[in-house]
């Protein structure tokens, strides 16, 4: 057993125990913490599979923004009395059964699959950040897509959407409380 | 090449998506639901960058990066909207929004409701420092 290997069976048994952690847990922010572990084991995974660019966007995006916007929600939430919002034991029962057959279907077509596995001769190393990045700007090289067209749209989008949730979550006037 | 084989990363993608799923069925809590659908996203981000690294090509990094930014939008939004229902309700359980459905549909109901919460305030009083309680005339004469 190679490092690389150890370190991958590592990595996913931290990332499926932290999910596992996300679904049982009754505190929010624990949820939002085990969380923090999922994202950093799948980020950790990227670059075990080579594709550190994946990675280190997956780890600013993910683990630096989102999830301190969560926090945030978290925090701006919690100030209420506490309630646990218990779920009964038939729900977990019924949900289980369906997450853990979909899993087995999954899982069990996965591992049917046998010649997925064997990746074309000699075009393991032709992706790089840099080609990434000029196909997201629009130049064609070779076989691979410009995606220029996607990458401004998703920008808009993200413009778009965050002066929505400004607007959505500042703090409005009381209507009539000026008088 | 590497030496896990792809099915394994597959494998790690799927248990990441059924907890999800299993998640987002179970719980009640918005803020809950909302992670356990990252987690969804994850699971699927995952076996897109697998894909990718084992045919050698560029698109499956692609499609994660769009996803990512795409989760990001989906985080400041929902928890825009979150913070506009906590206001309006003061709780954060999914079943008290039956009124979001269509006017034509009947109403889900909720088996076991959870139990209103206890009227007991956050801050306990303090009376303000420094000043004399206001005598009584029988207390006066106690000496």
């Amino acid at each position: 057993m190679t490092l690389q290997t150890f370190l991958f069976y590592v990595t996913a048994l931290l990332t499926g125990v932290s999910a596992l952690g996300v679904v049982v847990t009754q505190n929010i922010v624990r949820a939002a913490t085990w969380l923090l572990f999922t994202l950093a084991g799948v980020a950790g995974i990227f670059f075990l599979l080579r594709e550190e660019f994946v990675g280190a966007t997956q780890l600013l995006v993910y683990v630096g923004g989102t999830l301190v916007l969560v926090v945030f929600g978290v925090m701006l939430t919690a100030q209420g009395p506490f309630i646990n919002m218990k779920t009964s034991a038939a729900e977990w029962a019924i949900s289980t059964a369906v997450g853990l057959l979909l899993y087995t279907v999954l899982a069990l077509s996965v591992l049917a699959s046998g010649p997925l596995a064997t990746a074309p001769e000699g075009t393991g190393e032709i992706t790089s950040a840099s080609q990434l990045g000029l196909s997201l700007l629009g130049v064609k090289t070779g076989s691979i897509n410009s995606y220029l067209l996607p990458f401004e749209i998703v920008s808009v989008h993200l413009l778009v959407v965050l002066i929505g949730a400004a607007y959505l979550a500042r703090a409005k006037r009381r209507r009539g409380a000026a008088s | 090449m590497n030496p896990v084989p792809l099915q394994h990363f597959l494998v790690v993608g799927a248990i990441l998506f059924a907890l999800g799923a299993i998640g987002f069925m179970t719980r009640r809590n918005l803020i809950i639901m909302f992670l356990c659908a990252e987690m969804m996203l994850q699971g699927v981000a995952l076996n897109l960058v697998a894909f990718a690294r084992y045919r050698g090509n560029l698109q499956g990094q692609s499609f994660v990066l769009f996803i990512i930014t795409v989760a990001a939008c989906e985080a400041a939004l929902a928890l825009a909207l979150i913070l506009v229902l906590y206001k309006r309700k003061n709780s954060l359980d999914v079943s008290l929004w039956q009124e979001l459905r269509e006017e034509s549909e009947e109403p889900t109901l909720d088996e076991e409701p959870l139990e209103s919460p206890p009227e007991t305030s956050a801050m306990p009083h303090l009376p303000p420092a420094g000043r004399e309680p206001q005598k009584k005339r029988e207390e006066t004469s106690h000496v």
